[in-house]
């Protein structure tokens, strides 16, 4: 794995993460920034859609409960799960810690999931004050325009809406193109030492997704949406069981 | 009523009502961008009024995107109605200005709270289950885009239909009620997450993921996997009421749980 090839794969990821993440708020909000949208697309970017989607079905029920009301400012999770992603990755392509060599599928895919997801949310921190500090810069294209309309210049007041989004486009950039090279280089440099496989284990991709279906449930505010929950988990398991 | 192209333009900048979005300002900017091509039409002959009404709807503006669309229908109706001196020039402002915090509480409650948890349980299900993996995610795309597409475009036609009774149209799509079925619905989804977890959490069957049900002693091999990942699902439900947030849990259980797979290895 030698720099040249994860500093490509880096950069490749910050532009379609930087991409991705104009849809939260700036244009369209068709949801592809949404984690189980942009992990796969990471992982596809980096040859690993596998990766991806299992990265981004856990990020995706961690966070679903994160909001945009109002003035409150959601964690990023475009950032957190295309870094996870991109951190897993690199993980793997450098040998997975030794266990590249005792297990392969999915097994090896969900081992690197948790510890990926354990730096990337402290650096998705990055992401969050990248997006707050857009918004505040935005207020200033908003006087732009307001005096260009008093100058009666009654044209381009999209164009200036539009500014807003470059302001989101290359910050955000910024914020991934210094935090996903570096941290997928530590990554591939970090586990192609063969001790660091002891740091990969399914189990802790297995309490993840318990961990997100309780954020999911508890998120989703449904009365007694719990008993929902129990109630179809034994039908579904009865009928796993019949048919398996 | 603007022509087709114009409506047509006002329904695409409608999707960048967020692009210049600031704490201060919010959509005040993306709100007159949206409208002014309808505003062009409507004062093409008359420069002076065109100017008014922009400077007018640069006032402060923020509600949920999608819900912009029947309100930017309503105004660019009381636009015309105020151009042609049926109602007061600035009703259309004061509509916008009313219907903001409503429209805001029902689309927050809908669109981020409802429909987009039950697409992503949906599309997690689907990935879970299906042999292509990546339809999970073309499904949760479809499912949520359904939804939100239509409130875009015949929110807007709808808008400029009833005018000033918008609210009540918005109000009569009885979404709260259609968003907690969804909400119930989703939760159904999330058991079969679970059941699906407890069905693969065994080394044998994580590595030949997708078609691993259960098999084996029905006691350690059904109703222990299904019971305890039922249980651990209530334990971290519980203590997120509580109140701990999502991520300290994890950085708890993330090591713990390494050391368990160290451990059985």
């Amino acid at each position: 794995m030698n720099f040249a090839s994860v500093l490509f794969d880096g950069l490749l990821v910050s532009f379609a993460a930087a991409l991705l993440s104009l849809d939260r708020t700036g244009a369209f909000q068709i949801m592809a920034s949404r984690p189980i949208i942009a992990a796969p697309i990471a992982g596809w970017l980096l040859g690993s859609v596998e990766t991806g989607l299992m990265a981004g079905a856990v990020v995706e029920l961690l966070f679903i409960g994160e909001l945009p009301v109002g003035k409150y400012v959601p964690v990023h999770e475009t950032g957190a799960a295309m870094a996870t992603t991109a951190i897993a990755v690199a993980a793997l392509h450098a040998g997975a810690g030794g266990k590249a060599i005792l297990s392969s599928g999915a097994l090896l895919h969900a081992s690197v999931i948790a510890p990926a997801l354990f730096v990337a949310l402290p650096v998705s921190r990055v992401y969050y004050y990248a997006d707050t500090f857009s918004r505040k810069l935005n207020v200033l294209i908003y006087h732009m325009a307001d005096r260009s309309l008093r100058t009666g210049n009654v044209a381009g007041l999209m164009k200036y809406n539009l500014y807003g989004l470059a302001v989101f486009f290359f910050i955000s950039l910024a914020a991934f193109l210094t935090t996903i090279p570096p941290i997928m280089y530590a990554s591939s440099l970090f586990f192609s030492m063969k001790w660091t496989g002891y740091l990969l284990s399914w189990p802790a991709y297995v309490g993840l997704m318990v961990l997100g279906v309780a954020s999911g449930i508890k998120a989703l505010q449904a009365g007694k949406g719990e008993f929902v929950f129990l109630g179809s988990s034994i039908a579904v398991a009865i009928i796993f069981l019949i048919i398996g | 009523m603007p022509s087709n192209p114009s409506m047509f333009k006002v329904f695409i900048n409608s999707f960048f009502m967020q692009a210049s979005w600031s704490f201060e300002k919010m959509q005040s900017l993306g709100f007159v961008a949206a409208i002014s091509p309808a505003l062009r039409e409507i004062y093409k002959d008359d420069s002076e009024g065109m100017e008014l009404a922009l400077k007018r709807h640069l006032a402060f503006y923020n509600a949920h995107p999608y819900m912009a669309s029947p309100i930017l229908g309503a105004a660019i109706r009381l636009e015309e109605m105020g151009k042609d001196g049926v109602c007061p020039v600035d009703s259309a402002v004061r509509l916008r200005t009313r219907l903001m915090a409503p429209l805001s509480a029902l689309g927050d409650s809908f669109y981020w709270a409802s429909i987009r948890p039950f697409a992503s349980c949906a599309g997690i299900a689907a990935a879970l289950m299906s042999p292509n993996a990546w339809l999970g995610p073309l499904l949760f795309l479809v499912v949520y885009n359904c939804f939100h597409l239509w409130m875009r475009w015949r929110g807007l036609e709808r808008g400029y239909g009833l005018g000033e009774g918008v609210g009540g149209y918005v109000k009569s799509l009885e979404l709260p009620r259609t968003g907690l079925k969804l909400r119930y619905a989703a939760c159904g989804l999330l058991g079969l997450v679970a059941a699906w977890t407890a069905a693969v959490v065994s080394p044998e069957r994580l590595s030949d993921a997708r078609h691993a049900w259960f098999h084996g002693h029905l006691l350690t091999g059904f109703i222990l996997p299904v019971l305890s990942v039922i249980a651990f699902v209530f334990f971290f439900l519980v203590l997120l009421r509580r109140g701990v947030s999502v991520a300290r849990v994890f950085y708890v259980i993330a090591p713990v749980l390494t050391l368990l797979g160290v451990l059985i290895a």
